[in-house]
């Protein structure tokens, strides 16, 4: 240990003489996802119409975002999505879902969203940025081949501009084979 | 020579942690600590050697001390080897009583227990300006494979430096495949566990050690199973437990080759064999396919969250 304890000595010295300080700071008693989350939120670089709200992030965990699509099929819309990080962020995703009712191939109607960097394809070094373009690019260009509305993916495939008026619909809160849909345009 | 009064505290004294524990006491470390909040188990029995049939229901810690406290053995400056057993979570254990120790040696199966121990000892080190460091070896075993880690706080990689390193902790398949497309079992198990859970029980967390809950997946695998053309007779509750609680069998091999390489750094630390700046410091090891390890040196992460200067 004779080794260690010469460099621990060396860089006590260093540390003494004060024109080589650097300051090591405090750690504080946060945990480190959540370390990771703030820096994570600093980075960030949003285009003007995702939004935002961390006010409860320190407290419950969840992020709010608001994606309003200004382009493609659902265009107009505001997507109000919640995404819960657990103390394994970001060894683990963050469990995102859509809080209102939309109809969508890759979007079942209790909000659960297929993303692949939200499970198969997730890594520690993806961040809040890249699940927000992730979320962006699935309301900009939504997926036919992977299905988790059956419905909505068919309709897609098979005439895309059916399937334009039938999200111009159900964004007005209006209802597709009997199921209604919550209004999110204004 | 090495210092007589060198102490070790090893965390975890499962199946690394009997392992580790043997090895040192060996190896002559007169000052033993260990650490472990888990109980015996029948299963435990095949790989974790210092504990018979009549210790089930035991704390792990207590009795793997026992065991080699018995064996008498005489270590460095003829100093008795003494283990001392902590039955108790290792969070919970204050800076104090870490700070008596030369070396921790780690045997732990979770990601988040390795994180808390590591930013413990980096603080540690920054808040005493350098003053104290306490060398942690980790050791890690999953199936096969496995890796030791030297982290010398504040002087080279911590384990949070190595983070985006790891594999992801549960195998997890695409959300559209499980719903609408499923092929596997796991398949299957996965669509119930996500998906159809909350949409039947909207007000409870699924808990599989609950006999209704996990009768509930077992019934509903089994529907969805024939619903969509898959082999029901899988469906077995012990292969369900199994993927619910993504079990990979431990090896008795590939643990006493890991221990065997941390109770190697430790020797090199004690010995003054290893050095800080350019010794490999991240080993991993590979039974899968023949034999295969390799080790480097892996840096440290100038914007590493707990041992970035930045912070």
């Amino acid at each position: 240990m004779l080794k260690l304890r010469q460099l621990q000595k060396k860089k006590q010295e260093d540390l003494a003489n004060p024109k080589n300080s650097t300051s090591t700071g405090l750690l504080s008693q946060t945990t480190a996802s959540q370390l990771r989350l703030r820096k994570d939120l600093q980075s960030l670089d949003l285009p003007p119409n995702v939004k935002i709200d961390a006010s409860s992030l320190e407290s419950d965990q969840i992020l709010h975002i608001q994606i309003t699509p200004d382009e493609g099929y659902y265009e107009g819309g505001t997507f109000k999505f919640q995404a819960v990080f657990k103390d394994t962020y970001p060894i683990e995703p963050p469990k995102v879902t859509l809080l209102p009712v939309v109809y969508h191939p890759n979007i079942d109607l209790q909000g659960n969203i297929c993303l692949n960097i939200l499970r198969e394809d997730w890594s520690p070094v993806l961040d809040v940025q890249s699940v927000i373009i992730g979320l962006l690019m699935l309301l900009l260009e939504p997926n036919a081949t992977d299905p988790l509305n059956k419905t909505a993916a068919e309709s897609l495939r098979t005439s895309p501009s059916v399937f334009k008026d039938q999200v111009a619909s159900s964004m007005r809160g209006g209802s597709l084979q009997g199921r209604r849909y919550d209004r999110i345009v204004c | 020579m090495a210092d007589p009064a060198t102490s070790v505290l090893v965390l975890g004294a499962g199946g690394l942690g009997c392992e580790i524990l043997k090895n040192l006491a060996f190896q002559g470390v007169p000052t033993i600590h260990v650490v472990d909040m888990d109980i015996i188990e029948l299963s435990n029995l095949n790989r974790q050697f210092l504990f018979e049939e009549k210790d089930i229901g035991q704390p792990k810690a207590v009795i793997a001390a026992r065991y080699i406290n018995e064996k008498h053995l005489i270590g460095l400056g003829d100093r008795p080897v003494c283990v001392t057993a902590h039955f108790q979570d290792l969070t919970l254990l204050s800076d104090s009583f870490l700070s008596q120790f030369t070396l921790i040696v780690s045997g732990l199966d979770s990601i988040q227990a390795r994180r808390a121990i590591n930013s413990r000892l980096v603080r540690l080190t920054f808040d005493s300006g350098y003053e104290k460091c306490i060398p942690l070896i980790d050791g890690g075993s999953d199936g096969l494979q496995g890796h030791c880690k030297v982290i010398i706080p504040g002087f080279a990689a911590c384990y949070e430096c190595s983070l985006a390193t790891l594999p992801p902790e549960n195998e997890s398949y695409p959300l559209c495949t499980v719903a609408n497309n499923p092929r596997l079992p796991e398949h299957v198990i996965e669509y119930l566990l996500t998906v159809q859970w909350a949409q039947e029980h909207p007000d409870r967390s699924f808990d599989y050690s609950v006999d209704e809950h996990f009768q509930w997946l077992l019934n509903r695998s089994l529907e969805r199973a024939a619903l969509f053309k898959i082999d029901t007779s899988k469906f077995t509750a012990s292969f369900v437990l199994g993927v619910v609680k993504n079990i990979v069998p431990s090896v008795a091999s590939t643990n006493a080759i890991i221990a065997a390489q941390c109770c190697n750094e430790v020797s090199k630390l004690m010995y003054n064999d290893y050095d800080i700046e350019t010794s490999n410091n991240f080993m991993v090891y590979n039974g899968q396919d023949g034999c295969f390890t390799y080790a480097f040196v892996h840096e440290r992460r100038p914007d590493c969250l707990v041992c970035g200067e930045l912070t």
